[in-house]
């Protein structure tokens, strides 16, 4: 009677680890937090459970994880803010969690499959939103941003509406991921005013791209990118990046500590700064053994 | 000023408008983790010291989404997020030894390879989705029966190398089946024992174009010629490829011809329903295969379902 399991060597796609910290505070002036944050790890995994196959000839287990990195910087009236990015981020799950087939592994064809459906998503969880102001006076007008990493193996894609940002941070260098939705950006894009004086200028919180509000302008930037062992991906809400300059997030990645200690190290210097907004920060950190 | 509308409210989210969910909205229960499923498996070569040209093998294909840091509040994320599927597979080679037990194994090791390197499990059902693993079924049986025959070109000691192969895919209540050969599924439904499989052989085409009754005794004869099987250049690979739906209850048998030409449709679904386990029935069913004749190898598979209750 044979009823051996086959055990050998677990099998992954690539042996990605990753380091993760998160942190989100109200500031010291708002009186509540309207970001909504969430880190996430997406497995797929199979098991032999039974077999009469000789030892080694299969993987016993082989398990294939993709992390997701989504925050959302809401806005619009007393309720409306909290309420918008929290109904973006759980729509989201769950239309990922209805989807029969998710693309765990990534080559150019499947990166655009995976952004395609992000877009889509971003869509449908906009039309949560309407509705839900539709049915509630109190949420109208209510909106988020939305700013999306999600790393499959060693590749990054990115999805974004809004003015929430992505950073890479690699060998030293702190590289900007998204393009802030705003209409100070749009006037800097065009020519309009010069890109130092986006900085300071009175309508650099105006959104040009927003989830839910009136509708129609959920625009996403989309984005895919290979990922080096050592790379740090960093999201933020503006609560952080109007409040800390750059080069001191730069300084802040270059040290090397662990991700949710630096997330503690950046919230504070904000806060010290003044804290005007809500801020949310979240770090991953990536080793790639070759 | 609280909300108390809960954003996972079927009726929002399946009002969303274009582009579609190809799934619609579910029941919340429905997630195919929440369908317990029993299982055993046993192979016995028969004879004191014969080779064991069948392989068996059972696997679980799993995923998740686990939520590891946020500021959410528990009522915005959804309770269960992982899905479950389950896959079943026999094999019986053909064409002496070492041929036959390096086929069936082979059959086995390519499926595997073949599904790790498939980048989007299907791990829930839609209508879309369900002939998208039909026709990976389908495709993945070609490749097998190509990577026999480039292996035996390779090596005189496996020429003429084959198998039959039964495989079965269970998503929750969707049941996938593969079929070539003359290894069989079996579905016992409460006291009625269905053959899902319809045997690739010259005695089953006989009886199949009314020639000949399964007792007479040319078709008899006729009842281990395969006309199907992965490997062999001539014979027509066509597999079958099914899509049922389980029900509560309901116990999935696969086997290798080394227990249907022993033991009989009765006696099996006897053995199914009084066994206390399934582990229990697989030893009931190789015992009373090995009690008429140990002339073959004898393998079964046993998958018995529980359904989650209706709320």
């Amino acid at each position: 009677m044979t009823a051996e399991k086959a055990p050998s060597a677990e099998a992954a796609s690539q042996p990605v680890q990753v380091d993760l910290g998160a942190l989100s505070h109200p500031g010291k002036v708002r009186p509540s937090n309207e970001d909504h944050y969430l880190v996430a790890t997406f497995e797929r995994s199979m098991r032999t459970l039974l077999t009469s196959l000789p030892e080694g000839e299969i993987p016993y287990h082989y398990a294939d994880t993709a992390y997701g990195l989504l925050v959302a910087d809401g806005m619009g009236g007393a309720a409306g803010g909290e309420m918008a990015s929290r109904t973006a981020i759980s729509a989201l799950i769950e239309l990922v969690l209805r989807t029969p087939d998710w693309i765990m592994s990534l080559n150019e064809e499947l990166a655009k499959d995976v952004l395609h459906r992000l877009n889509q998503r971003i869509k449908q969880a906009e039309a949560v939103l309407l509705e839900k102001a539709r049915l509630d006076p109190r949420l109208m007008g209510m909106g988020t941003t939305m700013t999306i990493a999600c790393s499959l193996g060693a590749r990054l894609v990115i999805a974004h509406v809004g003015d929430s940002r992505a950073y890479l941070f690699r060998k030293g260098q702190l590289y900007r991921l998204t393009c802030d939705h705003t209409v100070a950006q749009a006037l800097a894009n065009v020519g309009a005013i010069g890109p130092e004086a986006v900085a300071s200028h009175p309508m650099r919180h105006l959104l040009t791209h927003v989830i839910g509000a009136q509708g129609g302008s959920a625009l996403a930037d989309l984005n895919c990118l290979p990922l080096s062992d050592g790379d740090q991906v960093l999201l933020c809400t503006d609560g952080l990046t109007d409040m800390v300059e750059e080069a001191a997030i730069a300084q802040s990645l270059a040290v090397g500590r662990p991700a949710a200690e630096v997330c503690r190290a950046l919230a504070e210097m904000a806060l010290e700064a003044g804290g005007l907004d809500n801020l949310t920060v979240l770090i991953a950190r990536y080793r790639m053994p070759q | 000023m609280k909300s108390d509308v809960d954003p996972n409210e079927e009726g929002l989210l399946s009002d969303a408008p274009e582009p579609a969910l190809e799934v619609p909205p579910p029941p919340p229960h429905t997630l195919s983790s929440m369908f317990r499923v029993e299982l055993a498996a046993r192979s016995h070569p028969g004879r004191e010291g014969a080779h064991n040209e069948d392989h068996y093998l059972v696997l679980r294909a799993e995923r998740a989404l686990e939520p590891l840091l946020t500021n959410l509040p528990e009522a915005a994320l959804p309770c269960r997020f992982d899905e479950t599927v389950y896959g079943m597979l026999v094999a019986d080679g053909l064409g002496g030894m070492p041929a036959g037990e390096t086929a069936s194994a082979l059959a086995l090791c390519k499926i595997v390879e073949m599904v790790v390197e498939t980048p989007d499990w299907v791990m829930r059902m839609s209508r879309l989705k369900a002939a998208v693993v039909k026709r990976r079924m389908a495709e993945r049986f070609r490749r097998i029966d190509e990577t026999l025959r480039e292996r035996a070109d390779k090596d005189a000691r496996l020429l003429g190398m084959s198998t039959t192969l039964t495989v079965a895919c269970s998503l929750g209540p969707d049941l996938f089946l593969g079929h070539i050969g003359d290894s069989r599924a079996y579905l016992l439904r409460g006291d009625e024992l269905q053959q899902l499989t319809r045997d690739h052989t010259l005695g089953q085409a006989l009886i199949d174009s009314g020639i000949g009754e399964a007792e007479n005794t040319i078709v008899r004869g006729m009842r281990h010629v395969l006309t199907a099987a992965l490997g062999i250049a001539e014979l027509q690979a066509g597999a079958q490829i099914r899509h049922l739906q389980l029900s509560q209850g309901d116990q999935l048998l696969l086997c290798t011809d080394g227990l249907t030409e022993n033991v009989d449709a009765a006696t099996t679904a006897a053995i199914l329903s009084g066994a206390h386990s399934a582990d229990e029935a697989c030893r009931e069913l190789i015992k009373a295969a090995l009690s008429v004749s140990g002339d073959d190898n004898v393998t079964v598979v046993l998958a018995r379902y529980s359904l989650p209750q209706a709320a």
